[in-house]
């Protein structure tokens, strides 16, 4: 249903027969387009969609002021930032063609671009965004916020919500920038109420009789249209005459709910077979003739189409979708109305209708809606097969968290009679990272079972698989593989889905294993099959594993082109982005913070991350790493932090293994060393057991998951051991562990990690005063590093870097004329990206102390900032990202602060401002 | 073993205008009671163990869905912790 609904919610919604014209609300709509925004909030009922469609018919008949409307309605499943995001640039470019959503994230950068797109439109650009109240995510509200305190002059916001939004609103108030449309606005006046009533039951009402009705709906417009319907109804009993004033006598003397006397008296006066299908298809979310018709098999056909455009016509409740006017809802107010009446006359029909739904929408192949109808039946057995009917194809979808949601609501029993069902929900129970022991269960559950819908040895087959896959995770590699060889042994050729999981598991056993080449060709081959049975979630973990193993053998271009393809696959037709997604996001965030591209390296892993969150929390994991790197690039140290802190509470949550326990502990270690926090990466590494290794003493014999979690790990904590070192001056210290980590990486072929040892090996050879050697490693470094155009890895030797570039000018390093100028073009690119690194002996070069004068001219408060961000080593880029400008204004900053302090460069700046104390 | 503690508080929850008894079974089985005070518009009072904050606020929504205005709401007892045991 994702298309008609898609569009429907960008359109303006028609303008309704027999309007009230409301002139008076219009001139104060149009009062408030020079403000910055008009909030209309009153309960349901009370017109403001319509008031705001009036509003926008009488802007474009005027054509004056010249204004574009992008309008939007919201729905519960807006709440979700990625698609509020995509739907407000799709509202936007249809109010003017020209906008190129250029992400579809809630980032600042993005709105930011938003709004500098709208500010420079050269007409007004009004946005509507009916039914606010139905957002509750603190996200959009801070976005919303946001876009409020930056509006441009010629953007108007306006708010269509039945209750207050989460907004500044007093401020907005005290500074004139709101306009208000409330309850007591919109309410109908007497003369409003008197032209409505005779406008559509086109009775003679007494003025009198006016006044009754208004006071007693106290003019809500939703009170006074059921009136009206009630009153333009056949007369109740036969040979009565219509008499409105009885009827408006008997309604203000009853005290009753409005709505429920009135529907009450609308249903009655409906012929038999209408009040029957209104009861009946109360029950629906959406309808359409043949659903309806489904509901109630006993009307003649085909009376559901008839009876939908009559009540379409009078008026009566229901609201078209779409254009063609094949679906309907009810209006919100009258569903429930309708659905409690259902439940008082007849309680014993609920179950019978959602189950009748329930089919057909199973014959519609509308699996998900079939499912609900099937829960809300409490028909638990049919739930239970339509989920165990749908639960791979959901999975291929990596729709994992819908599976749960709805395992959840179906009784134990019915998921246990069903191996098929326990199996999957095994699995899920896995993905989501719930402990071990909930899985184990499961699998116990399943032991011995055969599932007689499948071939003999299929259970078998698979609860070895998920066994594998269970101590993947906790690094038992061998056991793994052998149950994966057994799993091969009995799942039947015909399950191509399972095998083709047990090879994606093997592989992944395979590259943990270091056993590079066996794992390539079980990638590409893995890719191959999962093309060929439409497998999304293979043929995207293997792309990206395959990215993986092209980043650790340093080929970064290629592995941006693998991500690339693995996103492409990972992207249905409709051009939606799978959850799974995230996983080619996330390596795309990383290699972007590898090149330094560190806005796009940031929202790709949020993204990444928020992806993933609707999938499996575990698999939003690996973003926080690389997350918590930009940001501390950035200069965002809360940020830093706060992703940090992230890892660590899902790793807490996730109980199925240790090592990302270990891991956030890692990249706590890592951050500490960042922040000079050299006590706290101590006591990790004493933990760890990481200095023991230094001294010679035997290591304490560990439990086995341990000894497996070491092994793999180590390698990336010596690393971190070796910045430690380095940052507590112990040079000779950290050499050794390098020397040793380069045979490993060596053997393991992990260009990677060559690259970072011999940066870390040039820094600790400067440290002890060896330059030579220093450059030396810093050369090897940059040899393996040139294919793929590392640049981070280099952040910390920036300083060499220029010294090694002279001698390798000065033909003084052993090198050919090929490899010669691609690293003289290389080192350029990097002194590019780091120019704040000083030239060598330029201290001893520096021009005199000049006097300590503040300079004549003062620094504006945004210069100080910028220099204050220069002092800390940023680039111009990143102070730009930094501050929410352009480089070009960062540039300009400069100069004018270079000007004033009488100095050249950035390096001067930042000393002769702290001499001054100006930082 | 567990223990789990059910804590259903009693609310009492004042609306504005008269709803009859059917509408018990729309608000999860809470009592209806209307009280008629002479000249003003009578009020309705729904009351009743609810399951904890999330479902009193289901309610509040579903009142404030119907547009009824909402007078007092009102929390007749604390917890009532009752002790299920077993494992």
């Amino acid at each position: 249903m994702a298309a008609p609904i898609l569009a429907t919610k960008l359109q303006i919604p028609p303008l309704r027969r027999n309007l009230v014209a409301r002139p008076r609300l219009i001139d104060g709509l149009d009062r408030g387009l020079h403000r910055k925004l008009t909030l209309i909030a009153a309960p349901a009922g009370f017109g403001k969609t319509t008031l705001l469609c009036e509003w926008v018919q009488s802007l474009k008949a005027r054509n004056a002021p010249a204004v574009d409307v992008a309008w939007l309605s919201l729905d519960e499943g807006d709440n979700d930032p990625a698609r509020f995001a995509a739907y407000l640039a799709a509202a936007i470019q249809a109010g003017d063609e020209a906008f190129e959503p250029a992400g579809t994230l809630l980032q600042q950068a993005h709105l930011i671009r938003l709004i500098n797109h709208v500010a420079a439109l050269p007409r007004t650009l009004l946005l509507i965004l009916d039914d606010y109240h139905l957002i509750t995510l603190q996200e959009i509200h801070d976005a919303l916020a946001f876009v409020v305190d930056h509006q441009p002059g010629n953007l108007h916001l306006a708010l269509a919500t039945r209750a207050d939004p989460p907004l500044p609103l007093p401020r907005l108030r005290a500074r004139g920038h709101l306009t208000e449309l409330r309850q007591s606005d919109l309410r109908f006046t007497i003369e409003e109420a008197a032209a409505f009533l005779h406008q559509v039951t086109r009775l003679d009402l007494s003025p009198q009789d006016v006044a009754a009705l208004e006071a007693r709906t106290e003019g809500w417009i939703a009170g006074l249209q059921m009136a009206s319907l009630a009153m333009q109804a056949a007369p109740a009993l036969p040979g009565e005459e219509q008499d409105p004033t009885a009827f408006i006598r008997a309604f203000t003397g009853s005290h009753r709910f409005v709505l429920d006397y009135l529907t009450e008296e609308v249903l009655q006066r409906q012929p038999e077979e209408v009040q029957h299908f209104l009861l009946c298809t109360s029950i629906l979310d959406r309808m359409c003739a043949p659903l309806c018709d489904a509901l109630s098999p006993n009307l003649p056909l085909p009376h559901s189409s008839t009876l939908l455009a009559h009540l379409d016509h009078a008026n009566l409740f229901v609201i078209p979708l779409d254009q063609e006017r094949r679906w309907y809802r009810y209006h919100r107010l009258f569903a429930d109305l309708l659905r409690r009446r259902l439940l008082q006359t007849a309680p014993e029909m609920a179950p019978v209708l959602h189950r009748r739904a329930s089919l057909w929408y199973e014959q519609a192949g509308l699996t998900i809606d079939a499912i609900e109808h099937a829960l809300a039946a409490s028909d638990f057995d049919r739930a239970a097969d339509l989920v165990a009917a749908t639960a791979e194809a959901t999975f291929m979808r990596s729709e994992v968290v819908t599976f749960l949601h709805w395992i959840e609501r179906l009784p134990d029993r019915e998921v246990r009679a069903r191996p098929t069902l326990s199996f999957f929900h095994a699995w899920a129970l896995l993905m989501s990272g719930r402990s071990a022991d909930d899985v184990e269960r499961r699998l116990q559950d399943l032991a011995g079972i055969e599932d007689p819908s499948q071939p003999p040895g299929t259970m078998a087959g698979r609860v070895a698989a998920l066994r594998a896959y269970l101590l993947v995770f906790q690094l038992d590699l061998q056991q793994a593989v052998e149950l994966c060889r057994q799993a091969l042994e009995h799942l039947p050729e015909s399950d191509q889905f399972l095998r083709s999981v047990v090879a994606w598991i093997l592989s992944l056993a395979h590259l943990a294993n270091g056993s590079l080449q066996d794992g390539k060709e079980s990638l590409d081959d893995l890719v191959r099959k999962g093309q060929q049975v439409g497998n999304r979630l293979i043929t995207v973990t293997a792309l990206c594993q395959k990215a993986r193993l092209q980043t650790r053998q340093g080929r970064l271009p290629q592995a941006h082109e693998t991500y690339q393809q693995a996103l492409q696959a990972a992207t249905d037709s409709a051009g939606r982005r799978l959850p799974i997604a995230s996983e080619a996001l996330i390596g795309l965030g990383d290699l972007a913070c590898e090149w330094n591209h560190l806005d796009t390296a940031a929202d790709h892993l949020m993204e990444g991350i928020r992806l993933a969150n609707q999938w499996s929390e575990m698999a939003s994991f690996d973003a926080y790493t690389p997350l918590a790197r930009v940001r501390l690039a950035l200069g965002d140290v809360q940020g830093a932090r706060d992703a940090i802190e992230a890892a660590r509470q899902i790793a807490h949550r996730s109980q199925a293994t240790r090592v990302d326990d270990l891991v956030v502990e890692l990249q706590q270690a890592y951050f500490c060393i960042a922040q000079g926090d050299l006590a706290g990466a101590m006591s990790w590494a004493q933990r760890r057991g990481l200095l023991a290794g230094l001294a010679p003493e035997p290591q304490p014999r560990l439990d086995a998951e341990q000894d497996l979690a070491d092994a793999h790990l180590r390698k990336y904590e010596q690393l971190v051991l070796t910045r430690l070192l380095l940052a507590r001056g112990q040079a000779a210290q950290a050499l050794d562990v390098l020397d040793s980590l380069l045979a490993q990486a060596r053997r393991l072929e992990r260009v990677d990690l060559l690259i970072e040892i011999h940066v870390l090996a040039a820094l600790a050879h400067e440290s002890a005063g060896r330059h030579d050697r220093a450059l030396d490693a810093l050369k090897e470094a940059l040899l393996l590093a040139e294919p793929g155009g590392h640049i981070r890895t280099f952040h910390e030797a920036r300083h060499l870097i220029y010294d090694l570039r002279l001698t390798i000018d000065d033909g003084k390093r052993e090198l050919d004329t090929g490899e010669r100028a691609r690293l003289l073009c290389y080192a350029d690119r990097l002194l590019a990206t780091f120019p704040d690194a000083p030239p060598p002996g330029a201290a001893s070069e520096q021009s005199p102390i000049p006097d300590l004068q503040p300079p004549a001219d003062p620094l504006s408060n945004r210069e100080i900032e910028v220099l204050r961000l220069l002092a800390t080593g940023m680039s111009n880029p990143e102070i730009a990202a930094h501050l929410f400008i352009e480089v070009s204004t960062v540039r300009s900053h400069c100069k004018s602060i270079y000007a004033k302090l009488d100095v050249h460069n950035r390096w001067d700046a930042a000393h002769r401002a702290h001499e001054l104390g100006l930082i | 073993m567990s223990t789990v503690n059910r804590q259903r508080a009693i609310y009492e929850i004042q609306v504005q205008g008269e709803l009859d008894r059917g509408w018990k079974q729309w608000f999860d089985e809470l009592a209806v009671v209307t009280t008629y005070t002479g000249e003003r518009q009578p009020t309705t009072t729904l009351l009743g163990p609810v399951a904890d904050q999330a479902a009193l606020r289901g309610i509040l929504c579903k009142l404030w869905d119907l547009n009824l205005t909402l007078i007092a709401v009102h929390r007749v007892t604390a917890d009532e912790k009752e002790e299920s045991y077993h494992g």
